[in-house]
């Protein structure tokens, strides 16, 4: 990101990048809706042609060595940083369960090294692999999250359609829910995670609609380290914490009378695995905010050093706190 | 989030579960209001005492501060990704087009919001797939709806795209794609670009940079 253009609190537009109110430009990457509303970002653009990746999907039955593989991916010094991986393991009611892996590689190379530890797996119940544009592999990547269902809601249209009638919508909205913990790259803790995720399927496998999953992904210290290298970030996030692992629990279901039910499964979820990390030695307080529930404090994960920074931006930018009491949406900087 | 893939995949055999399980309402903005079976309000067709609050809003950003039965809240209200955020009712939804409009937007709302602080605050809406409700929205309060600023540009040496605040990935990805350009950026086409970004992702996927 090389520059914001944001209007704060008193109507004023600004731009923030590394030589104009760079400390605004730090506090903006992980800082949120704190600060302002950001009308225009700047990107770093570069050439990029089609490139490999897709979807892989499995037996459940393969969720030992998917983690194997996982570790390992993660805990390469050398970690090629043209790949990504993003790793499931999820039940959907009345389908069963299934293990997915999203692999990619951003060279129009197919089946790379780094990767072949997750294509080799077998059994495969379908694969998508394949060198595609990064639209189309996004748009794919897209669909599996149940917004995804406005795709399905193009067909209900056509099913639907009555021709006197201009229909404009049909609403279909699943419940969901995000949240999130992370941890240290462990492979006996990955597995102790992955069976406590196991025994809450059977509370929650008769709701309504119910998609459950959790998801894996890799916080290498490469990727800190290249933030850095371009101005930093305000998530107290170093290269020396060594490799983490970003939980997600995800949930989709279709009834309002089930919430209470869900919320207290996948909170219960993650309340067990932060003490079981305690417990194995590998526990780490940060909280990705866009996975983060409403419950969560992922400011506070930052830690104590990233949050004053934050707090003396916000009072610099917005001393009368409008981004903070006048928007209470998001997660906040001084209310919590 | 991930077994929806599955879906896309099935999708003729699980029709019949998801009609039956989903919550459907068919809206039709020609004809009536849409019926939403899980409104927790009705609908009332003038600006109610706290909606003539936004007057002064409304004055100074004409046709771009829609009311719960126009259909430009309703369009905004259910484009949401939750059924949690989308029951949210807000009083008003702004609209703004250009940065001078979001500029206007705010100096209003701040100045509402410290007149009246227990009654008049606001949210921001950018791609609208955080699924807590409240996040980018709020009951009774205010929404700045930003996904009509959502221009994607690219300047003449090719090394910095420029994106609007309300736009998606996809929005992003499709511009740049023709031009074998790309950005460090999400790996979900429909999630906002602001959100992302702001929230300190670590999960785009990761182009080195040349």
């Amino acid at each position: 990101m090389i520059n914001y253009e944001i209007v704060l609190a008193n109507g004023a537009t600004v731009e923030a990048n590394k030589t104009s109110n760079s400390d605004l430009w730090i506090a903006l990457r992980g800082g949120s809706n704190n600060f302002g509303i950001v009308t225009r970002f700047d990107l770093k653009t570069f050439e990029q042609g089609n490139f490999w990746g897709g979807i892989v999907y499995y037996p459940i039955t393969t969720a030992s060595q998917q983690l194997t593989a996982f570790y390992n991916f993660a805990k390469d010094p050398s970690y090629d940083d043209y790949s990504a991986l993003i790793q499931s393991f999820g039940y959907s009611g009345g389908q069963g369960s299934a293990a997915v892996n999203g692999l990619y590689y951003t060279k129009p190379q197919p089946n790379p090294p780094t990767l072949q530890p997750f294509t080799t797996i077998q059994p495969q119940l379908a694969s998508t692999m394949r060198v595609d544009s990064l639209l189309s592999l996004t748009m794919e990547r897209g669909a599996t999250s149940p917004n995804g269902l406005r795709s399905v809601r193009m067909i209900f249209c056509g099913l639907l359609y009555s021709p006197h009638k201009r229909p404009t919508a049909i609403l279909i909205f699943n419940r969901e829910l995000y949240v999130t913990t992370t941890f240290r790259n462990d492979l006996s803790f990955l597995n102790v995670v992955y069976e406590t995720f196991d025994d809450t399927i059977s509370k929650i496998e008769k709701v309504t609609g119910i998609t459950w999953a959790v998801t894996f992904q890799p916080i290498v210290p490469a990727i800190i380290t290249k933030s850095d290298s371009l101005g930093g970030n305000s998530q107290g996030l170093s290269p020396s914490e060594g490799v983490l692992v970003n939980a997600l629990l995800t949930a989709s279901w279709s009834l309002s009378s089930d919430d209470e039910l869900v919320n207290k499964v996948a909170g219960g979820f993650i309340e067990k695995t932060d003490m079981l990390a305690q417990e194995h030695g590998v526990s780490h307080s940060f909280i990705y905010l866009n996975y983060a529930n409403k419950t969560q404090n992922p400011i506070d994960g930052y830690g104590a050093i990233s949050k004053a920074k934050l707090q003396a931006v916000s009072k610099k930018y917005d001393p009368q706190g409008v981004f903070q009491r006048g928007v209470p949406g998001g997660f906040k900087l001084f209310t919590r | 989030m991930f077994l929806r893939s599955l879906l896309k995949t099935w999708t003729l055999l699980l029709l019949p579960s998801l009609l039956s399980h989903a919550r459907v309402g068919f809206s039709n903005m020609a004809d009536s209001p849409p019926v939403n079976p899980n409104a927790t309000k009705s609908a009332t067709s003038t600006p109610s005492d706290s909606q003539s609050q936004y007057d002064a809003l409304i004055k100074v950003l004409p046709g771009k501060v829609s009311l719960p039965l126009d259909p430009t809240y309703q369009s905004s209200k259910t484009s949401y990704f939750s059924q949690q955020e989308e029951q949210v009712s807000p009083a008003c939804i702004v609209t703004p087009k250009n940065t001078n409009d979001v500029a206007a937007a705010v100096k209003a709302l701040a100045s509402l919001y410290e007149s009246s602080p227990s009654s008049s605050q606001f949210a921001v809406r950018g791609g609208g797939h955080t699924p807590w409700a409240g996040s980018a929205s709020i009951e009774g309060g205010a929404v700045i709806d930003m996904t009509s600023i959502r221009a994607v540009t690219v300047n003449a040496d090719q090394t910095v795209t420029s994106v609007g605040g309300g736009a998606t990935w996809s929005d992003v990805y499709s511009y740049l794609d023709l031009k074998n350009l790309a950005v460090s950026g999400g790996r979900a086409a429909q999630v906002g670009v602001a959100g992302l970004t702001l929230g300190g992702d670590f999960e785009s996927l990761k182009m080195p940079l040349c």
